[in-house]
């Protein structure tokens, strides 16, 4: 089966995992992949850090969708949800439009968001969901915040239950979760690289994920995989170390990817390590292939 | 100066640096390091994965209180695992005097999240426990494995960020701490009381107004030690290791934080870069020019040589500063042989 029909699977893509494992990398390739089969793909930041902007080529963040330049049809757009705009403007729509240029000034902001932490997840989850009802693409793709935050940021609906018993942060919450519980509407793709610390991690999230949080799976992507090489007929001293290096590590990556293949049953797109420039369009494309073969 | 030299004249180290850069695991070998120097060495981490706590030797995982590790050296080394609960609790047993109110605030929700781990807690938090182990007479030297945050400077900004909320206008109207001047708007406080209960219902204000009531009479301790941990931190003896990895993107994200740390007076110490491959042709000549992309020898000298030129902006603005340069092993570094590796690069180093 075409991997690209797992991944397009749900109308919304979280693309999640720990720091460092080429998230970004991922949700712009797959984007790609989507892009060129076709498909209308509007890619998601969500953390304000202009990561997934700048590798897509779009100069600006915008809530407003903007066409990435680097495929010409126009068939892959980008918009950032800033979590921080997003707040204000929450809370401006809700009563708050009289203190809304003072808010942030007076630091009642701050005061909101110490007493109910999770609200900025909230509210990108809220952002996310109007953006995607209202969008016209065939698959969204969401780049998960950063570092330990990619549980967090999910588990924030079934938290924020504990603090707010009633009022509209509940209902939104409430929302949110129904929204992304919703297995036609939303997905979750788990990134890790096939090593020790990673897939291990990957796993526990991954159980974290259905168990706890009654999300669905997508499709794990295996980043940064070390390809096959080859060696010339006569090596000499500097093949041979060169060649024993790599094969230890594919020897060891493969331990790591069997042992994720034991413990999750899931669909599994393995994309390899590429030397240069990941921003280049050739490497995206590079990228993008694997997941339509 | 040397690794060695940085950590022979430190009390205490912070290890910063962005995610997925190895930074926990330099933090341990650094710790390791000292201990064989004959430091009485304990390193703080905040990554809850057992890995490290099996690589130290540790099989049960590591606990909120220091315990020793079993190694060979003139020194010690002690681990502990960062739990913000715990710490949170031990703070606010020392600054409060009044029993009874400790206790209502344990059962405050404002308090519970707080204590959670809030954005900007986990961090005030590290370094509250980096200063209680300074005075800890066990120790000579604490070593801190930073939280990964999206703001790497949550860290070194997180004393003083907890100590603006007590200067927060919103926080001095909803204690009723306001001057005359902020006396006036107490309607408008009132309102946007009012406006944030319709948001998340009475219950959620009233424990905030509590819990900031409850706070505010903990202030002065809590400014005192935000002044402490803050000169702690700048003193002479206090150092910082960044670490690093050698990819454009995240050289660039080392170098930004370096630029901040000098401003705040935190100029690093010493840098560790990992993950670098061995390059087996350092000699490129003609005969290697007619080789494949895909040959081994040809592949890990052009990814070891991208890697050079990816980290030269951060050895260029590091100047004399120490550079120490971990080659990537086969596997990721999740074993006491793999710690090994990293402690041996940090003892080559004689910059």
């Amino acid at each position: 089966m075409d991997p690209l029909q797992f991944v397009a699977a749900s109308h919304v893509v979280i693309v999640a995992g720990k720091g460092g494992v080429g998230k970004t990398t991922v949700t712009a390739a797959a984007a790609v992949a989507l892009a060129r089969s076709g498909r209308r793909v509007l890619a998601v930041e969500v953390d304000g850090t202009g990561a997934l902007r700048r590798l897509l080529a779009v100069p600006d963040g915008s809530l407003v969708p903007l066409p990435s330049p680097l495929l010409e049809d126009g068939s892959i757009r980008v918009a950032a949800i800033d979590p921080e705009p997003s707040l204000v403007g929450y809370l401006s729509e809700r009563g708050f439009g009289a203190l809304g240029t003072t808010l942030s000034k007076s630091g009642m902001l701050n005061l909101i968001a110490t007493a109910i932490p999770g609200i900025r997840d909230l509210v990108v989850l809220g952002r996310l969901r109007q953006l995607t009802t209202a969008d016209e693409a065939d698959v969204v793709l969401v780049d998960a915040p950063a570092a330990g935050h990619a549980l967090s940021f999910l588990r924030t609906p079934t938290d924020i239950v504990h603090t707010a018993r009633s009022g509209p942060i509940r209902q939104q919450a409430d929302a949110s979760r129904a929204f992304i519980t919703d297995s036609s509407q939303v997905t979750v793709t788990l990134v890790t690289t096939p090593q020790a610390t990673p897939v291990r991690e990957l796993i526990e999230t991954a159980y974290s994920i259905e168990d706890e949080l009654d999300l669905t799976l997508g499709p794990v992507v295996v980043n940064m995989v070390e390809p096959q090489y080859s060696s010339p007929a006569t090596p000499s001293d500097a093949d041979h170390a060169a060649r024993e290096f790599l094969a230890a590590r594919i020897r060891a990556e493969k331990g790591h990817i069997s042992e994720l293949a034991d413990q999750l049953a899931l669909p599994r797109i393995e994309l390899p390590r590429l030397d240069g420039n990941p921003s280049n369009i050739d490497h995206l494309q590079m990228l993008a292939d694997r997941f339509s073969s | 100066m040397s690794i060695s030299r940085t950590l022979e004249r430190s009390d205490v180290m912070l290890v910063v640096g962005s995610g997925g850069v190895g930074k926990t695991t330099t933090a341990a070998a650094l710790a390791i390091k000292a201990a064989r120097d004959g430091r009485k060495t304990v390193v703080v981490t905040v990554d809850p994965a057992k890995r490290l706590a099996d690589a130290l030797g540790m099989p049960g995982g590591l606990t909120a209180d220091p315990q020793q590790i079993d190694i060979e050296a003139s020194g010690e080394l002690w681990a502990l695992m960062l739990d913000p609960r715990t710490t949170f609790e031990r703070l606010i047993a020392r600054e409060s005097t009044d029993d009874a109110l400790t206790a209502e605030l344990k059962n405050n929700r404002v308090y519970g999240n707080l204590a959670n781990g809030l954005s900007g807690t986990q961090e005030y938090l590290a370094t509250e426990e980096l200063y209680s182990l300074h005075q800890d007479d066990r120790f000579d030297l604490v070593i801190v494995d930073t939280p990964p945050s999206r703001h790497v400077l949550d860290i070194v900004d997180a004393p003083s960020r907890l100590v603006s909320l007590f200067d927060n206008t919103a926080y001095r109207l909803l204690t009723g701490r306001g001057t005359n001047a902020t006396r006036l708007v107490g309607k408008a406080a009132q309102r946007m009381v009012r406006t944030v209960a319709g948001l998340v219902g009475t219950d959620v204000v009233e424990d905030a107004i509590d819990f900031f009531n409850v706070f505010e009479s903990l202030e002065g301790g809590f400014r005192e030690r935000a002044v402490a941990v803050n000169d702690l931190l700048t003193s002479p003896s206090a150092s910082v290791v960044i670490v690093a990895g050698p990819k454009a993107d995240v050289i660039v994200t080392a170098c930004d934080l370096i630029a901040a740390l000098e401003q705040r007076s935190m100029a690093p110490d010493a840098a560790i870069i990992n993950f670098f491959h061995p390059d087996p042709l350092t000699v490129f000549d003609e005969d290697d020019a007619g080789r494949n992309a895909d040959d081994a020898a040809c592949r890990l000298h052009v990814r070891a040589s991208a890697e050079q030129a990816a980290s030269l902006p951060l050895v260029q603005m590091l100047g004399q500063i120490p550079v120490v340069r971990v080659p990537s092993l086969a596997d990721d570094i999740h074993d006491a042989d793999g710690l090994g590796h990293v402690v041996a690069c940090l003892a080559d180093d004689t910059s």
